[in-house]
């Protein structure tokens, strides 16, 4: 009777562990199928599975990406902590590193009117001119949205904008290699 | 009891499933070479952070995990410790869970203190929850979480 009793109670405990188990791998399936923002722990897998998810899987995440990123600027800076912010590149796989000097440094805010001071700087600034072309030439969105086209990317550089080769889905992107030594065509 | 062994094998393996990523034919997609990437930094010591505004050194002011739809610029800043010059800042967007936009600088110089990534939306950003996964050297060390709303 005891031993009978014993095995019982055995099946049962094997079975309930048996079940939470199976609950377990079967949430973590479904977390797997969900998120792609999990997706990885490399930059480059991160970036081929994101876009990948974009363009296969998710209409509604392609939507709202391009809601997002269709008319957004990007950029980039550095500080070092004393000689203030140095605007540059936004890129994905570029080669180029962006080189920062002195020379170059500015604020955030005064990079904001990059259009204004571009313009200006063909005169006036060659230190300014340098680092705008700089960040011009090198600039590179990675992203997969058709209308983040350079055309749109009309808030805060303009010549930035002019210049950088959306990677993605745009069939249309005319030139990849538009990191061409002048920027300014166009403005 | 071999059954239930057996089943937890299985989920203890699930999540760890999600580190592996076949290639497909979309990573053809980026007309770009891709860089080398510098070997892995140890020491470096990264914080990521949120903000509305930066000083003029790049540090977040009042970083914040909460954006309003006005909001139309959101700053990330990646504060460094032991930074090397070349080495590689990158980021990658998500929106409710969705891949948005990756961007990457390299580091200009071992001094460097803060990364600043900023994004700039004239009608503002839309409501939802954001995630910023921020990678060094192409390996993941941090994230940064904000909602718009």
């Amino acid at each position: 009777m005891i031993n009978v009793f014993m095995n019982i109670s055995k099946k049962l405990v094997y079975t309930a562990i048996s079940l939470l188990v199976m609950g377990y791998a079967g949430a973590a399936t479904i977390a797997m199928a969900q998120d792609s923002a999990s997706a990885s722990d490399d930059f480059s897998a991160a970036v081929q599975q994101g876009q990948q998810d974009l363009a296969t899987q998710q209409p509604d995440a392609v939507s709202a990406e391009s809601a997002i990123t269709a008319d957004e600027t990007t950029q980039a800076a550095q500080g070092d902590g004393q000689n203030g912010l140095t605007e540059v590149t936004i890129a994905v796989n570029q080669d180029v590193p962006p080189e920062a000097t002195p020379a170059d440094t500015q604020s955030v805010e005064s990079s904001a009117d990059v259009q204004q001071a571009t313009s200006n700087d063909s005169a006036t600034s060659g230190d300014n001119q340098s680092s705008d072309n700089t960040t011009d030439q090198s600039a590179q969105d990675q992203g997969t949205s058709p209308s983040d086209s350079p055309s749109s990317d009309s808030g805060v550089s303009n010549s930035a904008d002019q210049s950088s080769p959306d990677q993605g889905t745009d069939a249309s992107n005319p030139s990849p290699s538009d990191s061409g030594s002048s920027n300014s065509s166009g403005q | 009891m071999p059954v239930a062994i057996a089943l937890l094998a299985a989920g203890c393996s699930g999540p760890t499933s999600q580190q592996s990523v076949q290639p497909t034919p979309t990573a053809n997609r980026n007309k770009a070479a891709t860089p080398a990437v510098p070997p892995p930094n140890p020491s470096v010591n990264i914080l990521a952070q949120a903000a509305k505004a930066v000083d003029s050194q790049g540090n977040a002011l009042n970083p914040a995990s909460t954006f309003s739809t006005k909001d139309q610029k959101i700053y990330i800043v990646v504060k460094l410790k032991n930074a090397k010059k070349n080495d590689v800042v990158s980021i990658v967007r998500y929106y409710k869970g969705k891949f948005l936009k990756a961007n990457s600088l390299r580091v200009a110089s071992d001094k460097l203190q803060n990364a600043v990534f900023k994004f700039s939306k004239p009608t503002g950003y839309p409501k939802g929850d954001y995630l910023v996964k921020v990678f060094y050297n192409n390996k993941a060390l941090t994230s940064v979480a904000y909602t718009v709303q």
